[in-house]
């Protein structure tokens, strides 16, 4: 018997194989010279494939950078010192601390006493100390409070902490270095002088120098101790706060000592050679879980990846409408292919190695610009402050960015790559029209990845709800995950219908005029390069619409949030000014009220001044003092574990009226009416009765109110011995019960007549201004107003106009709109394109039946705005889901819709991509009839 | 095979048209000096090899491209004074063209690609349909008024095409090959169509490469390298002088 041998291989089998292989090459060949060739196509594509690329990239090499690398923040917190002691417990309470300098939870015990810092230090070892505080100084236009740090920022040993940027640094105590920040403000070089105010001080300004970690800082930087020499007073020396030791190494053991003692160490050597984890009772600590969650990060993920898939999937529908022009341009190419003996599959196979041509070259060229972007913005975020690290871009982070590209190209070329293997050969040959007519078929995937979305965002927002009072991190991360991936499937599922949506389109048109008729059923037609477009317009708008649901809503909450601190169009200014003096001290006096009312009538539309008399300061150190309490019968039950959002006696806090400034106003109905707050009789009579209006509503009960009466010094006293925990506040001097009565919109916190504030025991003084506005000033009305009012020692805070509800959302809002606008205009432009070139041989027709020239114009507007009226309608349903999900999730906001954003995306910008599209579009008609054979 | 006799006022005229293209060494001449004109009740046939200039002379009676010089006449009115607009409705209605491959536009129905000129001139939905169902009517292929050019046969789709040309109250037609895409017989019965409309007082021109379909017109005008060599048939009117080329 002859021993088996395999059968030699068919010789079929091989040239098959060979024949494969030459196939691909061949196909990257015409590929990558066909692009080359429609260079502007090429071009288009590229350049819409490496924009999300691009900024992929950006942002992976921006975040790496920006993220410190351990030995930059090393260097950041230790400069070339061995260790930092870090932190130590006010009571000396053991702490548990990671080798990179993470400090753990701790109790405190309250009754030790903190480690002694100095006697900590190993004998000899050279140390640096670093204090903090803050003086005043005064700078280009006038003083300001500024960070003052005492420690020797120039000693090589902080080398990677401080960086000296010009001049020298301190020598005597009156030297001093400026943070780049702060010598901008001053406006002082190295030889100028710096003057400061509080404590009065001059000091020569030697050099600029700053912290990497705070670049945007704005502190004077002096020797240690310089401020208490210069002034002589030693109340200038503040606590130590950090403290470095130089050449003096400390091992994991040392530190675990130390940190029995309440001290926290970092040092250089352990942080970068740490000890097994084991040897860290850190992780071993239950209470220091929260350290190692990585929910955070699946979170970081989650979000990425839906961004990610929806900016794919949006250049997938762009790009997909791009290449669909170049298979139709390549249709001939394509039949000479099939015709010289190429199967369908070789005809597929060349537009997608158009797509992977183009593909690697966007994921290429995206990748270098977003790097070099990247590297572009790192002086840029020095320049803002941020601290940045050095420039990281790490080839295998940025290689998946590549071919993200790389697989967005491709995708776009699949559908597009399908139609053409479909085309009829010899009608593309002989030069016929060849389209192929899209199938018709259930869209049973489209409708059921809808459902699914809508359920599973529906849930989410269910176990939201159901969660609503103890949501914990994992929870809320589920929700999230609900929310944005039911978004995914619900507009996939949209973007599966579209062309479905497309082909009813075309059946209700009959009734339409010519242009739009004809448009709409050209659209149905050719759902191939319809559909795309819509998809495209769809992912773009259902964005901006989730997201505009969402910040709508946001405005609605914050509009009924906010408390006003003054009625409508008044303004108010405080008349009592603070000032500090040599001794540290301050001393308050109040500006003439005359003075004041001469400047703001001068700057601002004033109609009426009012002088408001307050109960509740006074000049002297401390002050007399009345407070409301609050009835047992007006209290939130106690018991309850949720506060029942129903009971208004759980809702309302202590002063929480309807205006947030807080006064207590004395003077009689007039005052109130002054504000525009009319009183009813009975409210008149409380007043005049030597009673109190409230703004809130829990001190009245039985049209009464009662005071805790404090005399100035009650509080000085502290706690009794041994009672330091449970202590809630001196007992009353007396109580005092007076008619009141609720006031809802009472312009103060409460309002009271002379004899009640007298049989009070208060001393009301005339503190503040209140004014009445013919109109609301412009802003350079008010900061002129706040300048000149300056000149009294008045801060900018003292004049407070109540301008009502600043919207913040609305630029956002904006931003949404024109995102997709901008989107939305592409696709359009791209469809339309796509099929005026298509409808040569109609416009051909058309011309001969005797067509104007405009028809050609109308025709492209109605293209333009079938396409964008269907995108951006179907684009509105898919964004309610999310945008609805997410809001009904969060129950302490409202559902509102963004009426204005919806109007303008589903009327404004279709309207708008029309009228470019008629605009643009040449309003000539082809003049001469097709070729025929 | 017309019965007219007393002199008409012709409602298609060309004089002495030229048409060239490119310039200096690369002038093609298309047409030098084509003389026809084509009365009410008549039908004549443009014959000639590839590129002797049949479809240009069709393009230029119609408008759809302007001669080098010469001129050419639709019902007394000369082509040159119209502006692009002026041409357009002109197309709209006074002549229809009828083509080789049809050319109905895919996403209008048989009745609404006839009632385009009509549309087009601003009648009103509901009239031009009327007069679309009327031509169709005459064509007799009133039952497919509402399919779509790709749910139709060749044949039907010229009948739609010819309906389109005659919609209305225009009394010009111009066929480039209209049967060059059907099967004989259908090509026949379409011949026989535009045959019975020119009867019912249109006038028509045919530009064809078969004899066999040239014998259904009056005259028989042939073209070679842009100049008429030769011409057969009767000519009803004295004024009709067909010259050869120079």
């Amino acid at each position: 018997m002859t021993a088996y041998a395999p059968p030699p291989t068919t010789p079929s089998t091989e040239a098959g194989r060979r024949g494969a292989r030459v196939g691909l090459a061949a196909a990257l060949r015409i590929a990558r010279r066909d692009a080359l060739r429609a260079r502007g196509r090429s071009a288009l594509i590229v350049a819409m494939v490496a924009l999300p690329v691009m900024a992929l990239a950006f942002a992976a090499v921006t975040w790496r950078t920006v993220q410190l690398d351990p030995d930059e923040k090393l260097d950041r917190q230790l400069g070339q010192a061995s260790y930092l002691f870090l932190s130590w417990t006010a009571d000396g309470s053991p702490v548990t601390q990671t080798p990179e300098g993470q400090v753990g939870s701790y109790t405190a015990t309250r009754d030790g006493e903190p480690a002694d810092i100095g006697a900590l230090v190993p004998a000899g070892a050279r140390t640096i100390t670093e204090t903090t505080d803050s003086v005043t100084v005064r700078t280009r236009t006038g003083i300001g409070s500024v960070g003052w740090t005492e420690t020797p920022a120039t000693d090589p040993a902080m080398a990677g902490r401080w960086t000296l940027d010009s001049g020298r640094g301190p020598r005597a105590t009156d030297e001093v270095l400026l943070t780049p920040k702060l010598a901008e403000r001053v406006g002082a070089q190295a030889g100028d002088t710096l003057t400061v105010t509080s404590p009065e001080e001059e000091f020569t300004v030697v050099g600029i120098a700053h912290r990497l970690a705070a670049a945007n800082a704005q502190e004077v930087v002096a020797l240690p101790g310089a401020l208490a020499a210069v002034t002589g007073n030693e109340s200038f020396e503040r606590p130590l706060q950090s403290l470095w030791v130089v050449d003096a190494p400390i091992t994991w053991e040392r530190i675990l000592e130390l940190n029995q003692l309440g001290v926290a160490v970092l040092s250089r050597e352990v942080a970068e050679n740490p000890p097994p984890r084991s040897q860290v009772p850190f992780y071993a600590d239950p209470n220091n879980a929260w350290f190692d969650d990585n929910a955070d990060l699946a979170f970081t993920i989650l979000a990425v990846t839906v961004v990610v898939v929806l900016a794919c999937l949006e250049v997938v529908l762009l790009a997909g409408a791009a290449f669909a022009v170049g298979a139709r341009r390549q249709a001939r190419t394509l039949a000479l292919v099939v015709a010289v003996g190429g199967d369908r599959r070789d005809a597929r196979r060349v537009v997608l190695a158009g797509g992977l041509v183009l593909g690697l070259v966007a994921g290429a060229a995206g990748v270098v610009v977003g790097g070099l972007l990247a590297l572009g913005a790192v002086p840029v975020l020095h320049r803002f402050g941020a601290d940045v690290g050095r420039y990281d871009l790490r080839p295998l982070e940025v290689l998946p960015i590549v071919l993200i590209g790389v697989a967005t190209g491709v995708l776009a070329a699949v559908v597009p790559a399908r139609a053409a293997a479909r085309q009829d050969v010899v009608a593309t040959l002989a030069g016929r029209r060849n389209e192929v007519q899209a199938r018709r078929r259930v869209p049973v995937i489209g409708v059921l990845l809808g459902v699914l979305g809508v359920v599973s965002s529906g849930i989410g927002s269910a176990v939201a709800l159901a969660a609503a009072d103890g949501m914990g991190n994992r929870t809320a991360y589920l929700v999230a995950a609900l929310i944005a991936g039911g978004a995914v499937l619900a507009i996939l599922g949209l973007v599966v219908l579209s062309p479905t949506v497309v082909g009813l389109a075309g059946r209700l048109a009959t009734a339409l005029p010519l242009s739009p008729r004809l448009a709409v059923r050209d659209a149905a037609r050719h759902r191939a390069r319809t559909a795309p477009a819509v998809a495209a317009v769809l992912v773009a708008v259902s964005g901006s619409v989730a997201l505009s649901f969402v910040v709508q809503s946001f405005d609605d909450h914050d509009r009924r949030q906010y408390v006003p601190s003054l009625p409508d169009r008044f303004a108010s200014v405080g008349l009592l000014t603070t000032s500090y003096g040599q001794d540290g001290k301050a001393t308050s006096r109040l500006v003439p009220a005359a003075d004041v009312e001469r400047v703001v009538t001068a700057q601002l539309p004033v109609a009426d001044v009012i002088p408001v008399t307050v109960s509740n300061s006074c000049l002297a150190d401390s002050c007399p003092q009345a407070n409301l309490t609050t009835p047992t019968a007006n209290s939130c039950p106690t018991g309850q574990t949720t506060r029942d959002a129903e009971d208004w006696r759980c809702r309302d806090s202590y002063g929480s009226t309807r205006y947030s400034s807080t006064i207590d106003a004395v003077g009689d109905a007039r005052l109130a009416e002054r504000f525009g707050t009319t009183l009813t009789e009975e409210q008149r009579e409380v007043l005049a009765g030597g009673g109190v209006l409230v703004g809130w509503r829990a001190p009245v009960l039985d049209g009464r109110a009662t005071y805790e009466v404090f005399g100035p010094d009650a509080w000085d006293a502290g706690p009794p011995p041994g009672q330091e925990a449970t202590w809630s506040g001196p007992q009353p001097d007396e109580r005092v019960t007076v008619p009141a009565a609720w006031v809802p919109d009472l312009p103060f916190t409460t309002l009271m007549s002379p004899t009640t504030a007298e049989r009070l025991g208060l001393d009301p003084i005339v503190r503040q201004l209140g004014l009445r506005l013919d109109r609301l000033p412009t802003q350079a009305e008010e900061d002129a107003a706040a300048a000149a009012l300056e000149q009294f020692g008045l801060e900018a805070y003292d004049l407070a106009v109540e301008r009502g509800y600043q919207s913040t959302y609305g630029p956002g809002l904006l931003a949404l709109v024109i995102a997709s606008a901008v989107i939305t205009l592409g696709a359009a432009g791209v469809a339309t394109g796509l099929a005026l070139a298509d409808a040569r041989p109609d416009h051909a027709t058309l011309a001969a039946v005797g067509a104007a020239p405009r028809v050609r114009r109308r025709l492209a507007g109605a293209q333009a705005l079938t396409i964008t009226l269907l995108g951006t309608v179907l684009g509105v349903l898919a964004g309610l889901v999310p945008g609805i999900a997410f809001v009904r999730s969060l129950p302490e906001y409202d559902l509102v819709a963004p009426w204005l954003s919806l109007l303008a995306i589903v009327v404004v910008v279709p309207l708008l991509a029309g009228a470019v599209a008629l605009l643009l579009t040449r309003g000539r008609l082809p003049m001469t009839r097709r070729e025929a054979v | 095979m017309s019965t007219s006799i007393e002199p008409q006022r012709p409602v298609l005229e060309l004089r002495d048209v030229r048409r060239m293209h490119g310039t200096g060494e690369n002038v093609v001449h298309a047409l030098r000096g084509v003389s026809l004109t084509v009365l009410p009740g008549e039908l004549v046939a443009v014959m000639g090899p590839s590129g002797s200039g049949k479809s240009t002379l069709l393009t230029i009676a119609g408008g759809l491209d302007t001669p080098s010089s010469g001129e050419v006449l639709v019902e007394g009115t000369a082509l040159s004074t119209l502006s692009r607009k002026g041409l357009a409705a002109l197309r709209r209605r006074s002549l229809g063209y009828v083509f080789q491959d049809f050319n109905l536009i895919p996403a209008l129905t048989a009745a609404e690609n006839v009632a385009l000129p009509r549309e087009l001139d601003g009648a009103r939905a509901r009239v031009a349909r009327a007069d679309a169902l009327a031509a169709l009517e005459e064509v007799e292929i009133a039952e497919l008024a509402d399919r779509f050019p790709d749910d139709m046969s060749g044949g039907q789709q010229q009948r739609v095409a010819i309906a389109r040309a005659l919609v209305g109250d225009r009394r010009l037609i111009l066929a480039d090959e209209p049967t060059g895409a059907l099967d004989s017989e259908t090509g026949e019965a379409v011949l026989r169509l535009l045959r019975s409309r020119v009867d019912a007082g249109a006038a028509g021109v045919l530009v064809t490469h078969e004899a066999r379909h040239a014998a259904w017109a009056d005259r028989v005008v042939f073209l070679r390298d842009g100049v008429v060599v030769d011409e057969t048939g009767s000519s009803p009117g004295a004024d009709v002088l067909l010259e050869a080329g120079r």
